[in-house]
């Protein structure tokens, strides 16, 4: 399999764990939604130097991926891409940051703290979308969307993007194939048709995405997920989960929870 | 009573060639009408103007009276089912059942209606065993006979089939056939498969450069060699053996 089937292969995949009957799917969307933004948004309050708080948020997407029954291992392959990039914008804090901080009793340079935490930052909220999206499906994300009055265009945007990605990525594959074939021998594509093949990509996707478009229209669609929002009323169980989480992350925002554990165990066996 | 209804349609596109003429015709509703002509003869064009993914520049499109204009899109659109040419335009969610499903979700019926006709669509179309398969696993064959699903699901009085038999082998063309003459709505069939035209339309209509040439019945019309060749088709391949 090349490496655009594979994309294509992954993408489809992740449709399939939205799909699944799992205890995780069955959530309704929009408290999903909800835990995730707020996630992210407690995630990326932590101060450049705050590591020991940071590293305790990591209890959501650790215990959210066992509620899921997603394979971590899994999981993190399939953000092998994404995870990097990550990384790489934290690389350059040490050369630039000079400060030195304490950590846990330990006197460390801020440069290498500040890249640790920008790294974890990254790392939780990509992994905290990822968890949302392995069980959400795009319609449910975008009923959710609609439920918080997030503008029909800008759903039906949403919406087509993520199916406009396969489209793209099924219309690459053709074209990269049909080169391959006419180009045997040859590693790659030529630089002297990448502008020919990327103004054919678009037209072709403009084209297809069209399609797909007027498909959903002939379907009744008309930018709102009723259905979604019908099919899918809230239990007392979202509640418990919604309530829950929202707690437990106020509290490991607020409090240092490592260090008063850590304490707590020195105290203990000290 | 007609179901579909062209009045001096005349289209074109911006700053465009004229693609239909003065296109008139009707299509009763227990009607199978094929739509035949050379690449480029307005085929798809016409069939496009019924659920209104375009609109004439003249004259008046109207499906089971109910005349296809901005205000009426939704209407029209209840009442006629496009298959489009190419399946994976017509299919865009994850498993078939989803898809089918999609159509009667958004016109608001209960999870239980949605299955009811989920189920009945897919059973007749022949493809209720893949309702759970994945689309992007589908062979050309299957994903013709989703596509045909997910318009039958929305139970509309006109089937738009546009080039139905392309990229079918010989058993799924012939699967194909059996089942389009089986479904009790009207239908309008556009192809250059003559050979299905035949075997599914009781009244072909020949298009070229945007006008109607003939209009008949299918035996007078698939077998008038002159006609067909002056207008870049050929005879059905069943005459030659013949």
């Amino acid at each position: 399999m090349n490496d655009i089937s594979q994309s294509i292969f992954e993408l489809n995949h992740l449709d399939t764990l939205a799909e699944q009957n799992q205890w995780m799917n069955r959530r309704h969307p929009l408290v999903k939604l909800l835990l995730t933004l707020f996630y992210i948004i407690l995630v990326v309050s932590f101060h450049k130097y705050d590591l020991m708080g940071l590293l305790a948020m990591m209890a959501y997407p650790l215990i959210v991926f066992n509620l899921s029954e997603l394979s971590f291992r899994k999981s993190i392959y399939r953000l092998r891409y994404i995870l990097p990039l990550v990384c790489i914008i934290g690389l350059v804090n040490p050369l630039f940051d000079k400060e030195m901080v304490l950590v846990m009793g330990l006197v460390l340079r801020g440069g290498i703290i500040s890249m640790i935490t920008l790294i974890l930052k990254g790392i939780f909220t990509v992994l905290a979308v990822y968890l949302l999206i392995a069980t959400t499906t795009i319609e449910k994300i975008c009923g959710a969307l609609r439920l918080l009055h997030m503008p029909k265009i800008m759903v039906t945007q949403i919406m087509l993007t993520y199916r406009y990605i396969f489209l793209l990525l099924r219309e690459v594959e053709r074209l990269t194939t049909s080169y391959q074939l006419r180009a045997p021998g040859q590693k790659g594509i030529h630089f002297k048709v990448w502008g020919s093949m990327v103004g054919m990509l678009l037209l072709r996707s403009i084209d297809r995405s069209e399609g797909v478009y007027n498909s959903m229209l002939l379907r009744g669609y008309d930018g709102n997920f009723n259905y979604v929002n019908r099919k899918m009323a809230m239990v007392q169980t979202d509640w418990i989960y919604l309530i829950f989480w929202l707690i437990i992350l106020i509290l490991l925002r607020i409090f240092p929870v490592i260090q008063l554990l850590s304490g707590f165990f020195l105290h203990l066996f000290g | 009573m007609n179901l579909l209804t062209f009045d001096h349609v005349s289209f074109q596109y911006e700053n465009g060639l004229p693609i239909l003429q003065d296109i008139s015709l009707s299509v009763g509703p227990d009607e199978s009408v094929g739509l035949i002509g050379a690449n480029g003869a307005g085929k798809t064009t016409l069939m496009k103007m019924l659920p209104g993914l375009l609109l004439p520049n003249e004259g008046q499109v109207t499906v089971a009276d109910i005349v296809v204009n901005k205000k009426n899109l939704s209407q029209a659109r209840r009442k006629v089912g496009y298959v489009f040419q190419d399946s994976d335009s017509q299919l865009f969610m994850a498993t078939a059942y989803d898809d089918v499903a999609f159509g009667p979700r958004n016109y608001g019926h209960t999870e239980e209606e949605v299955a009811e006709r989920v189920l009945t669509a897919m059973e007749q179309c022949g493809c209720l065993h893949l309702k759970d398969k994945q689309i992007y696993k589908m062979s050309g064959g299957e994903k013709k006979l989703v596509s045909l699903a997910t318009v039958m699901a929305m139970r509309p009085r006109c089937l738009l089939l546009d080039e139905p038999s392309v990229a079918l082998d010989p058993r799924n063309r012939r699967n194909l056939i059996s089942l389009l003459n089986s479904l009790p709505v009207a239908k309008l069939i556009a192809s250059h498969d003559l050979d299905m035209i035949w075997d599914t339309c009781g009244r072909p209509i020949l298009i070229d450069q945007g006008k109607i040439i003939a209009d008949g019945d299918t035996k007078t019309i698939l077998q008038d060699k002159e006609l067909l060749e002056a207008h870049g088709l050929e005879l059905p391949l069943r005459l030659f053996k013949e």
